[in-house]
């Protein structure tokens, strides 16, 4: 009988998502590139739209708009670093990479935020 | 022979249970809290309307003390609350605010000895519920949403003012302390997270498992009349609220007898945590589902072939590993009845289990289709376009076959202009650069789309019709649940202690 709680315990897997900032770090994001004539490169990146728990992130490196380009207005999500530690709901992302549009079911469009897979210490 | 058998066998899944002996008194308070009804879209009604008449039954036809804190801004629903828990105290609508009154109230009963030994109270909560969250500063429970805002999804309620549920946490501790017998039942998605309170000594329900959706009450309209189907888990429960009984039983009879969603209620009884513990986990993966409103079927596979068949190895080697424990389990069962009747119970869930099985792997079929039609379409980007790695290397090669460049093209040209207007030369370059990189994908793209073999492209329409056609996984998930309900219920007499429990104790 050990043993079966040993196998339940081996097979045990976890896939919690946390959907907020808890510091610095590389991160999945799930949002939309949206262009913001108030914003430094006129491009900011918004979770959680139009929610209490929107944050929007600012792009700091003209590459990285680039990058990004492709995805303007289309739900998207990729990997990207948080260099520096937000300001409340706002921040800058850094370094995207595996970007892609996001899985076409109509409600996981608004399946967004962001989730933390790396930890780093902020600049 | 048999009992001794079964008492031997069953002995290393107990968990010992600690029960506290009270008295009774005639003046023994009976106090229910009632909240939820938050995170409903606009408009006169909500889903949860069924369970206020179910609820609302149970408050006008018992003795107990009932405060009532739900839902506010639906006209209808309102009206209902008014009509079916006249007998209630109403503490307005369910607002942060009202909330943390209600939760301040009870620890202060507790504190002060308002309520005392042998008291009783309960405290039911029918809401949207969000996933936990985790890190430093997740809750210890979870968030479940508040009322006048709309959860726009149904897995963090974004959009939707929330409330975590950590305060029952200090009220489970304090009726611990005091001996107030205490028993929480949350009937909202992810309430499985209720059961993070680690308690011997208060009952504990869920409506689901931690990462489940938990179901209520769907609406029949025939004609001009409507009538609200008891077949989920918290209709049942609501519907049994009778005087007399006890909530263990209470649990027990509303998960066995309900069917048609894919959850996992759960109680925090000692054979209860035994059995979440063995098949909880290895459950969850078939409780997943696609429909309108939820994709998570495909979630075990990952979104990109890297790792693919490495992963379906390790479905199936799960897939084995269960089928064989509860082959392992039907044995041990087999020998504790000797009616048979259990041995059906663990068939018929194995069957359910390779029914979901045998559908996921025509389903990896098509997915495999589309990961090698991606390495086509990699292949065409490496050997035709190796000097622009930039252009393509970052991206999913399958959006390079849907996303409309023209538009984005447009848009970007757009904003090139402007910035040259405003004479903003920082930006403009940068604009200008990103267009150059459009073009160069808008060019990619329409190779590929000209290059890729008929082969590929007959993949993805097949990946395309499976996904269309995944809306069938919401009976396989159900089929499972409602399964493993009675194997639930087969365990649970297995492992049932004689001595009394917080949820047989809590009698209402």
């Amino acid at each position: 009988m050990i043993n079966f709680f040993l196998l339940v315990s081996l097979l045990i897997s976890n896939n919690l998502l946390a959907q907020e900032f808890s510091g610095c770090g590389e991160y999945i994001f799930k949002g939309v590139l949206k262009h913001d004539e108030h914003a430094h490169l006129k491009m900011i990146y918004v979770v959680n739209e139009g929610t209490k728990s929107q944050m929007t992130f600012n792009l700091i490196e003209r590459d990285d708009v680039q990058k990004l380009a492709l995805m303007l207005d289309l739900p998207s999500t990729f990997k990207a670093s948080i260099i520096k530690n937000m300001d409340g709901t706002r921040g800058a992302l850094s370094f995207p990479s595996e970007i892609a549009s996001r899985f076409p079911n109509p409600l996981s469009k608004n399946e967004t935020g962001i989730t933390k897979i790396k930890n780093f210490k902020c600049e | 022979m048999t009992a001794y058998t079964k008492n031997i066998l069953f002995t290393s899944l107990l968990i010992s249970i600690t029960t506290i002996p009270l008295g009774y008194s005639a003046d023994q308070k009976k106090q229910f809290y009632f909240l939820g009804g938050g995170g409903e879209p606009k408009g006169e009604t909500t889903i949860f309307d069924g369970e206020i008449k179910r609820v609302g039954s149970f408050i006008n036809n018992s003795d107990w003390d009932s405060t009532v804190s739900f839902n506010g801004g639906h006209a209808k629903t309102e009206d209902l609350m008014r009509s079916k828990m006249a007998k209630a105290k109403n503490a307005g609508p369910f607002i942060e605010k009202n909330y943390n009154a209600m939760m301040d109230e009870m620890i202060a009963k507790l504190e002060s000895g308002e309520l005392k030994a042998g008291d009783q109270l309960m405290v039911a909560i029918d809401t949207h519920g969000a996933k936990r969250s985790i890190g430093k500063d997740a809750e210890k429970t979870h968030r479940v949403a508040l009322s006048y805002s709309e959860a726009k999804e149904l897995t963090n309620l974004s959009g939707a003012r929330t409330v975590d549920l950590d305060k029952l946490d200090k009220i489970a501790d304090l009726a611990g302390k005091k001996g107030v017998k205490l028993a929480v039942a949350d009937l909202s998605c992810y309430s499985g997270n209720l059961l993070n309170i680690k308690s011997d000594k208060v009952c504990l329900i869920s409506g689901s498992g931690p990462e489940q959706y938990s179901y209520g009450a769907g609406t029949l309209k025939v004609g001009f009349l409507s009538f609200s189907q008891a077949n989920t888990f918290s209709s049942k429960f609501f519907d049994s609220l009778k005087k007399g009984k006890n909530l263990e039983d209470l649990f027990l009879s509303a998960r066995s007898s309900s069917t048609d969603t894919p959850d996992f209620p759960m109680i925090n009884t000692s054979a209860g945590i035994a059995i979440n513990d063995l098949i909880y986990k290895m459950i969850t993966p078939y409780l997943d589902y696609n429909n309108d409103q939820v994709s998570n079927f495909g979630r075990q596979y990952g979104r990109t072939g890297d790792g693919f068949e490495e992963r379906i190895c390790n479905i199936d080697s799960n897939h084995h590993q269960l089928i064989d424990l509860l082959k392992q389990y039907n044995s041990l069962s087999i020998v504790a009845d000797e009616s048979g009747r259990n041995s059906d119970d663990f068939k018929a869930l194995r069957s359910a289990l390779e029914e979901y099985r045998s559908y996921q792997k025509t389903y990896e079929v098509s997915m495999r289709g589309k990961f090698e039609a991606e390495k086509e379409v990699r292949n065409i980007f490496e050997k035709q376009f190796p000097n622009d790695k930039k252009a393509w290397s970052e991206y999913d090669p399958l959006d390079f076959l849907t996303i409309d460049l023209d538009l984005q093209i447009k848009r970007y040209q757009e904003y090139a202009d402007r910035e040259k207007n405003n004479n903003n030369k920082y930006v403009a370059v940068m604009m200008d650069l990103t267009l150059s990189q459009l073009k160069k994908q808008k060019e990619i793209a329409a190779y590929v789309k000209a290059n890729l073999s008929e082969n590929s492209k007959a993949k993805l329409k097949a990946q395309e019709d499976a996904y269309g056609k995944s809306g069938v996984t919401k009976n396989l998930a159900s089929r499972v649940s409602l399964e493993a309900k009675k194997v639930f219920n087969t365990l649970y007499k297995s492992l049932k202690k004689p001595e009394s429990n917080p949820c047989r104790d809590f009698v209402l």
